[in-house]
Order: structure tokens, then C-alpha cells, then sequence
């Protein structure tokens, strides 16, 4: 047994290039550790980057050219550790520097298929690690029937000498799907929860070590969400597997997640296990996910957090979170508009770190 | 009983069928539906997604014409006035559409998008301008009056439409998903920036959801809604709980709801969603459209009667309507 995580990231930063020489800093500075069998819950207002975190995982940016810096650690065998970052990343900063950039803009797919082919990025996409998004409608192919998507998608090393007929039958059988019906019709023919369970059954048949959901709920009526929750455990039970899930959703995290970390505006603010982050008598916690603690529990006193979430890239000087701080505000000799509070350090020796100026010392 | 101000009474609306090799070519959406709405009440309308909930609350603007049956506003058919004046009706009622997105002119500055809204109300330069000035205050996106709809973030989205129909200042909003797809720090404000209005103009709100605990939260009256018929009816949701007499359907949706508030509850043993499958065999209209689902359909005696005729709804007790063979 060793003791190696599955995903260890470290300083995860994402920054994207603006046609006018400015940079947008998506990300800036996330750390998480996931072990094997473990359910990472992330959450966060929207913009806060919890999508993009996930998507520098995997290298797939919607915006181009996004570089990434940190370090991605993947176990690809019992004892060895791939970085998933340094190698490919390197080539993309070095790349968008100089002449060569307008060269990457005209080629950029046939550019990327030779980038990932050559640190096998492509081996680990979709076979190790398989992400479902937020509308299964558009990612499910809409012109393939639910047989073909078995059929291209499952890779040939999860089959164990079945076909994929009868890997795709297992798979609609386990989440109640019927199989007289299903196999034969297109997305756009069932509803949006059916869609939502094909597509974990895709998950389930290719066998990965991670699966990533990216708000998979929202959108769902909540007697679908709760289908879908018990879904995503018996899976994570059966099959030892880790989760990462994304959403704004305090419920749907705590139901299931045994850490969390807390994103706001591109930042990690509070990383560590669920039953420490989500107990109200806690008192080293970040006043962020107080308030939203005191929110999903009905004891907040507006119901809301006053205050505008900060833009996708603006950056503020300081603690991200003092604009709207109740803490800052009642206490404001603490200086928090100025020195921002010092980084998580290393996550594997204090499970438990929050990136707030009240409790460091 | 007092007169009331919205009065749905024995309403169908049939909608065409895609499918050509179809038997019937109408299928009905809505099926012998009959509420009456009071004024200043917040009506809640829950049901799981696709059992016609959007659809009631689009019938009641009259976005569509009304196949059989009657809906009446303030003692007179909507779909008569419409014809007559549809300019009046609509300054009374209004609907906050599911998708922010797209209720919004995409070439209008958010200025300009409740200006227009206001000239419909008031024709002085000077108290429309004192009016959008006001709104932008109350919504909270004054910094933002310049900017266009896809520059702003989803909840500035969602209170830039809301100020542009409160600025009609109607007497009856009907409210469809609001907050779903909203983060928390939003979902409170919309909410408060709604019920605020509500007590200040003594409105009459429809607040369509399918999650049955903010409903109860806000709603003095319940109507729950499957496969476009109403199952149950009740007054006062606060003073009710899940381990109450209710229909079986409101009983699955109440434990759905308690399902994520609850730390307790376990995710493997608990039964809520089971069964979810069975809707996709279609109902054919007779007998009840729960039956497949039902938890109580083994147990019951009436297990034949549910297969062949719709329960009416009965008065359980003084502010309960139930439509169910297995609730006596």
C-alpha cells in the first residue's frame, strides 16, 4: 500500500493572454490533495474558477492560449508519480513567445494532438480521467445514438473480453435505465436527468481512477438530484474510484464529499476535511465559509452575502475576500486591504488550512 | 368565499403532436385543472421538471390559446381581453421568464432596457427618469446602468429583467424557477427584492419551483402539481411537515428536499427516486397518473380503482385538498 495521493496540485495558475498584452489571471494559486477512493467536493460562486481548475488538469482550455503554471502530480503506477504539468506546459509559454505564435494560432488542433501525444496526455483523458459537464445535452454527441456513444467512447482496456454490447446492458441496468428503449434513441429523445444517468453510465463503463462531475445537478429537478447523488456513491463504493465534484450547491457537496476546498475568486480560501469544514461549533474557519455555512443552514441574517463577487479578472490587492468580509469590516485594524495572508504550505503534513490573517500566526 | 382574483376552472390545453404516425395528434399538457388564486397571496406551483408547471404559468399570461376549460382575471376570460386590449392586460400581468439570458435584449443597455419598461406606466420625461433612477437603486445594479445584458454576471442578469417588470408595476407576477441555477449569495435577494414588492403594492405573486422547501418558506398556498394534473392542495405550508397526511408524490418530493438538508439521512437506504422510471412508459389518461410510482399502490386496497379513475380532490381537513383513492 502506499502512501503516494492520486492527484497531488500544487500552486495551480492559469493565465490567459489578452489580445493588448494584458493578462487575465484566471487562476491563481490552488492547492488540493485527492487519495484513492476519496470524494473531493469543490465550492464556490460562480467565477470563482472551480471549471477551470479542472480543465487545467486535463489541458483542455476553451480560450487559447492559456498557460499554466504549477505543478500537477497524477499516480499513474503504485509507486510512480507523473507530472502532469512541467513538460507540456513549459512548451506552452515557450511556444507563445516569438515568431512561433502565429504558426500555434493556424495549426493550434494539430498543434495540441502533437503536444499531448508526445507526454501522453492523451492516454489520460477519458481513460484515467473522465469529466461530465454541467449540460449533458451538449456533450453528449447529438447526431450518435446512445449505442455508439458506448461504442466509440469505452476504451478497449476496460472491456475484460466482453463486447461492448453487453458492457453497455451492465451499464443502463445499474442505473435503471431501460434497455429495451434507451440504446436505440438520441440524446435530444430523453429527458434531462435520463441524459444526466447515460452519461454517468459512460463514466462507469470506462473504468477510470477520477471522475470529475462539474455541476452536474443544476438543472435537475431535486427528485433527479437525488437520483443522481445515490448514483455517484454506489459507483465511488463499488469501484474504489475518486471523485471531484464542482458546485455551488452546499447540500449537494456535504452530502458526499469527505474534503473540501472553498474557491473564491480564483483562490483556494479553505482546504481540508469535510467534517472539520462543515461543523458549526468549528471556530479556525474561514469567515467566507461561515457565511456560507449560516446561509445553507437558514441561521444568516440577510439570507445573502452582501456585496458584489468580484469579476472573472479582477484582482485584488491584498486578502481577495476583505471587500465583503464581516470580520474586516467590525475589526478593520487587521489589515487585510494591504497584506495579503500567507499561502497554504505543504497540504500532506496539516490536512486542515485556511488563508485568512485571523488565524496565522 | 371570497371573490378571487385569478380563477382557473376545469382547464386542458392540448398541444400538437410532432410525432405524425402518432394516434392521437393532441396531446394533452394540462388536464381538468381548477385553482382559484386570492389577492396579495403567494401561490406556490411545485412538480418534478415536465409535468407542466412552466406551461400553467405561460397559460395564465395567455402566451397561448386556451383549447378547453377557462382562466379569468378579475371575473373576465384572459383570452377575450387579450383580443380586446392586450396593451391593459399585459400592464396588469406579468411573467419573469426560466431564462434570464434570453429575456433580454442583447442591443439595449440595461439603462435603456427599463426605460422602455417605464414609458409603458408613465409619459412625464421627468418622473421616467426619476423611475429608472429608483429601479437601478432598488436592484442594486446602478453601476452597471451603462453596460449591455452579456456584460453583466447571472444574478445582476436576473435583477436587471425583474426591475424591467416591476417597473410595469403589474398587480400579477408569475414567477417561473426565479432562483434555480443561482448561487446562494444571490438566491436570498431575489427573493427579498420579490416579497418587498409584494407588501408594498399589495401584489399577487405565482411562484413556480420544484423545490418544495423554499415553496413552503414563502408561500401561504401550495398547489402541487404531476403530469399536468393538481395532486394536492394546502394552505399554510409552514405549519406542515413531511411526517404529515399528504399525497404520496408530495411525501417523495418533501424527502427529496430533506435528502441534502438532513446530515442524518443515509444515501443507500434511503427509497426516494426509485421509480423515477416509470414515467417514460406514457400515461394514457385514465386512472392515476401517480400509479407507477406509488409507494402505497402494494399496500392499498385500491389498487384497482387507482388503474382506472382519476381521484378527484377531496377536503382532507379544513385548508387540505388531496387527490388520492388511498387518503380517506
Amino acid at each position: 500500500m502506499s502512501c503516494l495521493p492520486l492527484l497531488q496540485v500544487t500552486n495551480l495558475r492559469v493565465v490567459f493572454d489578452l489580445q493588448h498584452g494584458s493578462q487575465k489571471r484566471i487562476i491563481d494559486d490552488v492547492d488540493f490533495v485527492l487519495n484513492k477512493g476519496e470524494i473531493l467536493g469543490i465550492v464556490g460562486e460562480s467565477g470563482s474558477g472551480k471549471t477551470q481548475t479542472v480543465l487545467a488538469l486535463l489541458g483542455i482550455h476553451i480560450q487559447n492560449p492559456g498557460v499554466v503554471k504549477g505543478e500537477i502530480k497524477f499516480q499513474i503506477s503504485d509507486s510512480r508519480l507523473e507530472d502532469l504539468s512541467s513538460s507540456h506546459i513549459d512548451k506552452y509559454v515557450s511556444y507563445s513567445k516569438g515568431k512561433i505564435t502565429e504558426m500555434y494560432y493556424k495549426n493550434e488542433k494539430r498543434w495540441k494532438k502533437s503536444i499531448d501525444q508526445q507526454y501522453g496526455l492523451h492516454e489520460i483523458r477519458g481513460n484515467r480521467i473522465f469529466i461530465m459537464f454541467q449540460d449533458p445535452k451538449s456533450y453528449l454527441n447529438p447526431f450518435w445514438t446512445i449505442r455508439k456513444h458506448f461504442k466509440k467512447i469505452v476504451p478497449t482496456r476496460s472491456l475484460d473480453g466482453l463486447s461492448h454490447e453487453e458492457v453497455m446492458i451492465e451499464a443502463l441496468k445499474k442505473f435503471n435505465l431501460p434497455i429495451d428503449q434507451v440504446p436505440a434513441s438520441y440524446p435530444h429523445q430523453l429527458s434531462g436527468g435520463m441524459n444526466q444517468r447515460v452519461m454517468i453510465a459512460l463514466g462507469y463503463a470506462c473504468k477510470p481512477d477520477v471522475i470529475i462531475a462539474d455541476e452536474i445537478t443544476t438543472g435537475l429537478d431535486i427528485v433527479n438530484q437525488v437520483v443522481v447523488v445515490k448514483h455517484l456513491k454506489h459507483i465511488q463504493q463499488e469501484c474504489n474510484l475518486s471523485i471531484i465534484l464542482i458546485s455551488h450547491d452546499l447540500g449537494f457537496i456535504s452530502k458526499l464529499s469527505d474534503k473540501i476546498l472553498v474557491l473564491y475568486n480564483g483562490q483556494g480560501m479553505e482546504f481540508g476535511p469535510a467534517d472539520i469544514i462543515l461543523d458549526p461549533k468549528q471556530t479556525r474557519k474561514h469567515p467566507y465559509t461561515r457565511e456560507l455555512m449560516e446561509i445553507f443552514n437558514e441561521s444568516h441574517k440577510q439570507g445573502y452575502i452582501s456585496g458584489e463577487p468580484p469579476r472573472r479578472d479582477e484582482i485584488i490587492n491584498g486578502c481577495r475576500f476583505h471587500k465583503r468580509c464581516r470580520e474586516y469590516f467590525n475589526n478593520p485594524v487587521l489589515n487585510c486591504s494591504k497584506n495579503a495572508p500567507t499561502d497554504f504550505t505543504d497540504l500532506i503534513q496539516a490536512p486542515h488550512q485556511v488563508r485568512c490573517a485571523l488565524f496565522q500566526d | 368565499m371570497e371573490d378571487a382574483l385569478v380563477k382557473v376552472s376545469n382547464f386542458t390545453q392540448y398541444f400538437r403532436s410532432r410525432d405524425k404516425n402518432e394516434k392521437l395528434p393532441f396531446i394533452p399538457y394540462l388536464r381538468g385543472i381548477n385553482l382559484s388564486i386570492n389577492q396579495s397571496d403567494v401561490y406556490g406551483i411545485v412538480g418534478e421538471s415536465g409535468c407542466g408547471k412552466s406551461t400553467l404559468g405561460k397559460c395564465l399570461v395567455g402566451l397561448f390559446s386556451l383549447t378547453e376549460g377557462n382562466i379569468q382575471y378579475h371575473g373576465r376570460e384572459i383570452n377575450e381581453w387579450i383580443h380586446d386590449s392586450a396593451d391593459e392586460f399585459r400592464k396588469q400581468v406579468q411573467i419573469i421568464f426560466q431564462n434570464p439570458r434570453s429575456a433580454l435584449n442583447m442591443s439595449m443597455r440595461v439603462e435603456d432596457l427599463i426605460r422602455e419598461a417605464v414609458k409603458i406606466k408613465y409619459s412625464n420625461d421627468k418622473i421616467i427618469k426619476q423611475n429608472v433612477n429608483r429601479i437601478l437603486y432598488d436592484m442594486q445594479i446602478e453601476h452597471k446602468r451603462r453596460d449591455y445584458p452579456h456584460q453583466l454576471s447571472g444574478g445582476e442578469r436576473r435583477r436587471a429583467g425583474l426591475g424591467r417588470i416591476l417597473a410595469v408595476e403589474p398587480t400579477l407576477i408569475i414567477a417561473d424557477e426565479p432562483v434555480s441555477s443561482l448561487d446562494v449569495s444571490y438566491k436570498g435577494l431575489i427573493i427579498d427584492l420579490l416579497l418587498k414588492y409584494k407588501q408594498k403594492n399589495n401584489a399577487t405573486i405565482v411562484f413556480i419551483s420544484h423545490d418544495i422547501h423554499l415553496i413552503n418558506q414563502i408561500c401561504n398556498r401550495v398547489a402541487v402539481m404531476f403530469m399536468g394534473k393538481v395532486v394536492e392542495i394546502f394552505d399554510n405550508p409552514k405549519k406542515f411537515n413531511h411526517y404529515d397526511i399528504h399525497h404520496p408524490y408530495t411525501q417523495e418530493l418533501y424527502t427529496a428536499a430533506l435528502f441534502f438538508k438532513d446530515k442524518e439521512m443515509s444515501i443507500i437506504s434511503d427509497k426516494s427516486g426509485e421509480f423515477i422510471d416509470a414515467e417514460y412508459a406514457k400515461y394514457d389518461g385514465t386512472g392515476c397518473p401517480y400509479f407507477q410510482r406509488c409507494e402505497l399502490k402494494n399496500t392499498m386496497m385500491c389498487a384497482l380503482k387507482c388503474k382506472e379513475k382519476f381521484p378527484e380532490l377531496i377536503d382532507v381537513n379544513d385548508n387540505q385538498k388531496i387527490a388520492c383513492h388511498g387518503i380517506k
